[in-house]
């Protein structure tokens, strides 16, 4: 996905600050879009967190999750995995009151794949 | 919102990562100080090291965990008698050590009027002693750290009824205990085994989401398309509520869930 791209998506989600697109098997951030301008070392904890919460046996049945959500009072993240096992994946970081469907639906979208 | 709105809202949760990570209080007295001091302890579950910086400059660092008081480190504030400076000195405190340990923090205090605190994970283990936060403020007349595990446990209990008919297995994870809510045999054999090994890889001292997540919040789990239902994990102070969930949209738990934090 190309820094054009993740800012159209970003623009589509009202209350999304920051996504970010990683490589969570080499733990690599590739490009991000935030409404600040975060430091690496944040982006990269983002992407940590994204390839420990997708790792193989995250999911209840032992396989990968392909999505999950993170909820506090104070904000909503976001981590999905492309569905062609390619360790591509999107990170989010979100305003609490984000419309959890439109951020699924336009994430699965993004990645190339449908709704979960 | 307005856009510095927007703005601050995004600064605010940039800093949510973590044990208040960037927070701040003020205070009027200095009881009111050691109040605020130990309410930020008894949010601290996994080992943290917590540093309050004062409003001239001085810190006062200290390692908390198990939502208990477990090192004072040096170097000790200035303007403290040597025999409370001596508290200062890295080593594991205990019990008998409440009155002494609130004496040093309200002197602290007395020459403050407001603090920023910073917390970074710690490898300590709180199991090896440490002083309840309860035992200090008694030491000092004061009522308990905020206790809101009541009305936690209410909300806890309203998510799970709220869900109940959806669900396909319920545990209430409380330190080496589990309690089983929900479920047959096979699926509460399943869901621990789960739990067991994800709490194990997101309580380490390196996820970084691992406060915020332990002290309150949820995660959700989203198989692959074409696989029924979800799993959830939520985080209150040390103890978790994990369960299965089907034929309900993930939006709609995070919902029920967000309802009983409003």
């Amino acid at each position: 996905m190309t820094p054009r791209a993740l800012s159209e998506f970003r623009s589509r989600l009202p209350g999304c600050d920051l996504v970010v697109y990683a490589d969570i098997a080499s733990r690599t951030v590739l490009a991000s879009d935030g409404a600040l301008r975060y430091p690496q070392e944040y982006l990269d904890a983002l992407c940590l967190s994204a390839a420990e919460l997708l790792a193989p046996g995250s999911g209840l049945g032992g396989e990968p999750a392909a999505e999950v959500l993170f909820l506090t009072e104070t904000g909503a993240r976001a981590f999905f995995r492309a569905p062609d096992a390619t360790g591509e994946s999107l990170c989010c970081i979100c305003a609490p009151e984000i419309d959890v469907t439109d951020l699924r639906r336009e994430a699965r979208a993004a990645l190339g794949g449908a709704p979960a | 919102m307005s856009a510095l709105g927007a703005l601050k809202a995004a600064l605010a949760r940039v800093a949510s990562d973590g044990l208040s990570a960037g927070d701040s209080a003020g205070f009027l007295t200095p009881a009111d100080g050691v109040a605020c001091i130990l309410d930020r302890i008894d949010l601290a579950v996994l080992p943290r090291k917590l540093r309050f910086r004062f409003e001239d400059g001085s810190d006062l660092t200290c390692l908390a965990g198990g939502r208990r008081l477990l090192q004072l480190l040096p170097p000790a504030p200035e303007g403290l008698s040597p025999q409370t400076a001596a508290l200062f000195d890295g080593r594991m405190l205990g019990p008998a050590e409440a009155e002494p340990v609130a004496n040093a923090l309200i002197a602290v205090t007395g020459q403050h009027e407001t603090f920023r605190l910073r917390a970074e994970p710690d490898a300590t283990d709180p199991a090896m002693g440490g002083i309840g936060t309860e035992a200090i403020a008694a030491a000092l007349g004061l009522a308990p750290a905020d206790d809101d595990d009541a009305d936690e446990g209410d909300a806890i209990d309203a998510f799970v009824a709220a869900l109940t008919p959806n669900l396909r297995g319920a545990l209430w994870v409380d330190d080496q205990e589990i309690e089983v809510l929900n479920g047959s045999d096979a699926e509460v054999e399943a869901l621990s085994d789960w739990a067991a090994v994800l709490l194990e890889r997101l309580l380490a001292p390196g996820f970084p989401l691992a406060a915020s997540f332990e002290t309150d919040g949820i995660l959700v789990f989203i198989p692959p398309a074409g696989t029924e239902g979800h799993a959830l994990v939520a985080g209150r102070l040390g103890q978790f509520l994990v369960a299965k969930v089907e034929g309900a949209d993930p939006a709609a738990t995070l919902a029920l869930w967000q309802d009983g934090h409003g």
